[in-house]
């Protein structure tokens, strides 16, 4: 008997450090999941790793767990009794919710994110390659890219920016639809500007001017983006054309202040212009905010959007689940039918048998009516089988099928063989 | 069966209303079946018209102040759903809906004016001038509710404020654009209102200007647009301002529409 198992680390269970140890790279994937063929019990197998997790997806007999945590031990080069500790082991049905929830988003650090279904789909495309996925594992799969995509069709997880720079973006395409004719001028050339940069480039944004007091790293972080690099005594020239000005350096003290805006709001005739202030201590004048037609965030407000989409997220979670709790039950039905089919097979299997030795042994009575007696045959087979097929697909549904399951197997499975079986009762009946 | 479609014209708008609120709500897959559910009771809205014109052997429906409103209501959503088409938002429909039906529940109470004369509307020039004029009028209602709809997105900027309605409302760009859009459209059909009406004065009291309220009251109008568009397409002023300016415009054509009916007009009696 085989059964799914999931064995990982995540965020959730392991810091950073020992994640970052354990990440295994989608170059390495092939290699990985080639080894875990040696392993006699382990039918089939995934890999998914990403910066917050890892995790080892299998179906297998009760054996392979074991040797599977001695060979991720030795992959990664520590003992068994340092590895058990650190990882979580799941089984059977709880395989299934959480794989679903990890598709949906619900697993991860910032609930919602999409990044993880790529992440998925990849892991399964390498699994594939790799012949080291079947039809349970491929079911399942796909089932929670499935649920996945729904998650975030039908409800709103994965709705409202959620890192500084998308909100940033995110609120400039509020003030100025598409940004393709919109002028960015980028103060500071830190990691934050630098996500700054790659969000506006993703939301189309024409042209980025980049400036900094050291010209080299705003000659640097343009050329990294195609964006145009500025030295640092015009800033205030490029930001006259500007409709979007962020700041982020380290200076201490306010680089633009209310007096040198207020006038250049009436030559701009009061087009709109968007300051975003990620700077600490502030580099815009707060008093800006009382100008029309200039919208100022600095991290404060950014942070508190953040955390306002993180809320809104969260209040989808619900919805989620019930999605999955779908999803988990169409395939655990899936599974239980496929269970189905044999005892089904071999119920019929013996039906046929018996029917047969009668036919034989009355062959003389029916001669010249074969065509006739077949049909009357295929007819009571069919009747015979149809309410209890009925009642089995309905009790999969219900997630009873295995009770049923249980008592046919107990009631039909014999080793001895049905003809002598028949041949017994006979005997039995001329005996009396 | 005039009663009876009345009453699907409003049961549809009503149930368009109730379906913007719940994708202003947070369910935004059903901005769509509230747009379907707008322009089926437009579709009612338009065979109404037609079969109360039919009734009262007239072209337009225009007789009482009632029908007046309800000819009004038809031509704000024909330029929503027709003219605007390409350019519509669906946030619109929160605001548009309710002043459809602010206008057409009261209607079938207001019974008084008289019909016009038939014979009016044998000109071609008088045809020409009440339709321009209820669709210029209808195009600067849909530009005031995009200038309130610019404002509303413009102080949720500024206030940092974030909620679902927040989330639905259009960029402000976009609703500038939408503004001028309506502007323009109203001007050019409010010139050929003014002008058809001229002409259909000339022929029937002899001159091209009656001077009375309402046409006072509309050259006045014509001219604040006239200078809004001037404002734009200079970029003299643009955003919040603007928004304003044409939200004042607005009161002077709901006077010129509405306030100049109760006082001393001529020509324009019952309109």
């Amino acid at each position: 008997m085989t059964e799914f198992f999931c064995i990982g680390i995540s965020h959730q269970t392991c810091p950073v450090e020992l994640r970052e140890k354990l990440a295994i790279s989608e170059k390495k994937l092939p290699q990985v999941l080639g080894d875990f063929k040696v392993l006699d019990g382990l039918r089939e197998c995934l890999v998914l790793s990403t910066c917050n997790r890892v995790e080892f997806y299998g179906r297998g007999d009760a054996a392979t767990i074991a040797e599977m945590d001695q060979h991720i031990a030795n992959y990664y080069g520590i003992a068994v009794g340092d590895w058990k500790p650190v990882r979580y082991l799941l089984r059977g049905q709880a395989v299934f919710s959480h794989l679903f929830r990890v598709s949906c988003g619900l697993e991860s650090m910032v609930v919602g994110e999409n990044e993880i279904h790529g992440q998925l789909k990849r892991a399964f495309h390498a699994a594939w390659e790799a012949d080291a996925i079947d039809s349970f594992l491929y079911q399942l799969v796909e089932r929670a890219l499935r649920v996945g995509k729904k998650a975030r069709t039908e409800t709103h997880i994965s709705r409202g920016a959620v890192s500084v720079a998308s909100v940033a973006a995110h609120l400039a395409e509020k003030i100025f639809g598409k940004l393709t004719g919109e002028e960015v001028l980028i103060i500071g050339t830190g990691e934050m500007s630098e996500r700054m940069v790659e969000h506006l480039m993703k939301t189309g944004a024409g042209k980025i001017t980049v400036t900094s007091r050291s010209y080299e790293r705003a000659l640097g972080l343009a050329q990294k983006f195609g964006a145009i690099p500025l030295h640092y005594n015009e800033w205030m020239r490029a930001l006259r054309a500007s409709d979007i000005v962020i700041t982020s350096t380290s200076a201490p003290h306010l680089l633009i202040r209310y007096d040198d805006i207020k006038p250049l709001m009436q030559e701009r005739r009061n087009q709109p212009l968007f300051f975003i202030d990620i700077s600490v201590p502030r580099n815009v004048d707060p008093r800006l905010q009382s100008l029309d037609d200039v919208y100022l965030y600095d991290i404060d407000d950014l942070q508190s959007v953040i955390s306002s989409n993180v809320r809104e997220r969260k209040k989808e979670i619900e919805k989620c689940e019930t999605l999955i709790e779908q999803e988990i039950l169409q395939f655990s039905s899936w599974i239980e039918q496929l269970q189905m089919k044999p005892v089904i097979q071999h119920m019929q299997q013996l039906f046929d048998e018996a029917a047969e030795y009668e036919l034989k042994r009355f062959q003389h009575v029916f001669q010249g009516k074969d065509a006739e007696v077949r049909d009357i045959f295929t007819r009571i087979r069919k009747k015979m089988f149809h309410k209890p097929m009925s009642k089995l697909r309905h009790a999969s549904k219900e997630g009873t099928l295995f009770r049923y399951l249980q008592v046919i197997r107990e009631l039909f499975t014999d080793d001895t063989h049905p003809a002598s079986e028949v041949k017994a009762v006979r005997s039995e009946e001329n005996e009396s | 069966m005039i009663r009876i479609l009345f009453g699907f014209v409003i049961l549809f708008y009503s149930a368009a209303f109730l379906i913007y609120g719940a994708a202003c709500g947070g369910r935004p897959s059903r901005w769509l079946k509230a747009g379907v559910f707008l322009e089926l009771g437009f579709l009612i809205h338009t065979f109404f018209i037609f079969v109360e014109a039919s009734a009262a052997h007239t072209l337009v429906p225009i007789g009482t102040f009632g029908e007046v409103l309800i000819f009004f209501a038809w031509s704000v959503a024909f330029v929503y759903v027709v003219l605007l088409r390409r350019v519509r938002q669906d946030m619109f429909g929160v605001i548009l809906i309710p002043f459809l039906l602010l206008l057409l529940v009261p209607a079938p109470f207001m019974t008084h004016g008289h019909s016009l004369p038939a014979s009016y509307f044998d000109d071609h020039h008088f045809l020409i001038h009440i339709l321009s004029a209820f669709f210029a009028y209808a195009s600067f209602t849909l530009s005031a509710v995009a200038a309130i709809l610019y404002l509303t997105q413009a102080h949720a900027l500024k206030s940092k404020q974030i909620s679902n309605f927040y989330k639905q409302l259009p960029p402000l760009k976009e609703l500038e654009r939408f503004v001028f859009y309506t502007v323009a459209w109203g001007f050019v059909l409010l010139l050929i209102a003014i002008a058809g009406g001229a002409f259909w004065s000339k022929r029937m009291v002899g001159t091209y200007l009656v001077a009375e309220p309402k046409t006072i009251a509309s050259l006045l109008t014509f001219g604040v647009y006239g200078f809004v568009l001037y404002l734009h397409s200079a970029s003299i002023a643009s955003g919040k301002r603007m928004a304003r300016v044409v939200i004042f415009a607005f009161m002077l054509v709901l006077f010129t529409f509405v306030g100049t009916s109760f006082l001393n007009n001529q020509l324009h009696v019952g309109i």
